[in-house]
């Protein structure tokens, strides 16, 4: 008799214990990209205004660890499938091209992938993305306004459909089914 | 670095496999845990395989309710149908994740004595919604409708749904709902009414349903 309630299992562990870096005034996102590319970090180099905050991230980055775990991953490797997977679209392309940081992307979010980066990996990875450091919570920043309204539109979310559980729950659904229910 | 996934950053809790303790319901179809996803509240719904039937066969069925599932999920969120947000879809294990909401079952709810008024109001509007949107929920019982802080209702449940409904599905999916109430809470007629008329009051296309409702009440 007594003792505290144990905590149920969580779902998706690496996902839960998973690293998020957000920067803002980032001089050379495309810069970024193409090193991540070519193996500098262990990082989806992500545009940080698609993203609808951490759950978005974080529900992207568990989606890609089960893809890549059955051997189902659309994409060539774990950090691209982040990127794929935070999408709105099928298309892979597109998924880059929206979702990706590239040429116009001023605030950058690094998905960090399994294992945890080091603080040796962190320093390298602020000194390439040469921008300011900004806390998390910003992430959720701005969805009233114009960035909100684009998210909208990607996701084709409804009036009805927010006002029930919120944009970013939305999101999550949308992000959840997309290649289950192949749409 | 932070690391901010898990809302309540708890360590990560692997668990020892089997833990009956968060089995929170089995039915025949399928076993539904507690767990937390990046930290926050969340249900598993996982798939059970039935032996008997041929495994190709079986994991075709299970994939195909699973996706039926989830499909009449989607749907009905679009349509502004409270139901809980769907975090993964996980094929191979045949399990879906999901958000556990707050608050408590209409079961719960009518049995610790709650407003019967303000759940008939909120769970007919609900149902009124699920109709108009083409959807059936298929199993209509006080166990799968939450009454949330708000007051307002969600549905949980949807392993027996349907879209592209029929006025006669729909009357057929209220009856259930009808008779689930009054078998589960005798003595909840004048809470029964009140959600159908709720239910009138909020859907488009209540008098089509009515007129089969009356013809399923007789059969």
């Amino acid at each position: 008799a007594g003792g505290a309630t144990p905590m149920p299992r969580e779902v998706s562990p690496d996902a839960a214990a998973g690293t998020l870096r957000l920067y803002e005034g980032v001089p050379d996102a495309a810069g970024v990209t193409q090193a991540a590319i070519k193996g500098a970090l262990r990082a989806a180099v992500v545009d940080a205004d698609r993203v609808c905050g951490r759950l978005h991230a974080g529900a992207a980055l568990a989606k890609a660890l089960l893809a890549h775990e059955s051997g189902t991953m659309k994409t060539r490797n774990l950090a691209s499938e982040v990127v794929y997977s935070l999408s709105h679209t099928r298309s892979i392309r597109d998924s880059f091209a929206t979702y990706g940081a590239g040429a116009a992307t001023t605030r950058v979010l690094l998905v960090f992938t399994p294992p945890a980066p080091t603080a040796e990996d962190v320093a390298a990875a602020d000194a390439l993305v040469a921008g300011e450091v900004a806390p998390l919570g910003a992430l959720d920043a701005g969805l009233d306004g114009e960035r909100g309204a684009r998210i909208r539109e990607a996701f084709r979310i409804g009036a009805d459909e927010e006002a029930c559980a919120g944009l970013e729950a939305a999101v999550v659904g949308r992000v959840a089914v997309k290649d289950a229910l192949g749409s | 670095p932070p690391s901010a996934m898990a809302e309540e950053a708890p360590a990560a809790h692997p668990g020892p496999p089997g833990d009956d303790e968060d089995i929170i319901g089995q039915g025949a179809e399928a076993i539904v845990r507690r767990a937390t996803f990046l930290g926050r509240p969340a249900v598993v719904k996982e798939r059970i395989s039935k032996r008997y039937r041929l495994k190709e066969l079986d994991d075709r069925l299970v994939s195909s309710r699973l996706l039926q599932e989830v499909r009449c999920m989607v749907r009905s969120a679009a349509a502004g149908v409270r139901t809980p947000t769907l975090y993964l879809v996980d094929l191979p294990r045949r399990r879906i994740v999901m958000e556990e909401l707050p608050g408590h079952t209409a079961k719960e709810y009518i049995r610790g004595g709650g407003d019967g008024g303000s759940l008939a109001e909120a769970a007919g509007a609900a149902v009124a919604r699920l109709h108009d949107a083409g959807i059936v929920h298929g199993d209509l019982t006080t166990s799968n409708m939450m009454v949330l802080p708000d007051g307002s209702v969600a549905l949980l449940d949807f392993g027996l749904g349907s879209m592209q409904a029929t006025a006669e599905d729909k009357a057929v999916d209220l009856y259930v709902m009808e008779r689930a109430f009054v078998s589960t809470h005798p003595g909840t007629d004048a809470v029964v009414a009140a959600t159908l008329e709720s239910y009138r009051a909020h859907s488009a296309a209540a008098e089509a349903v009515w007129a089969k409702l009356h013809h399923v009440r007789l059969r």
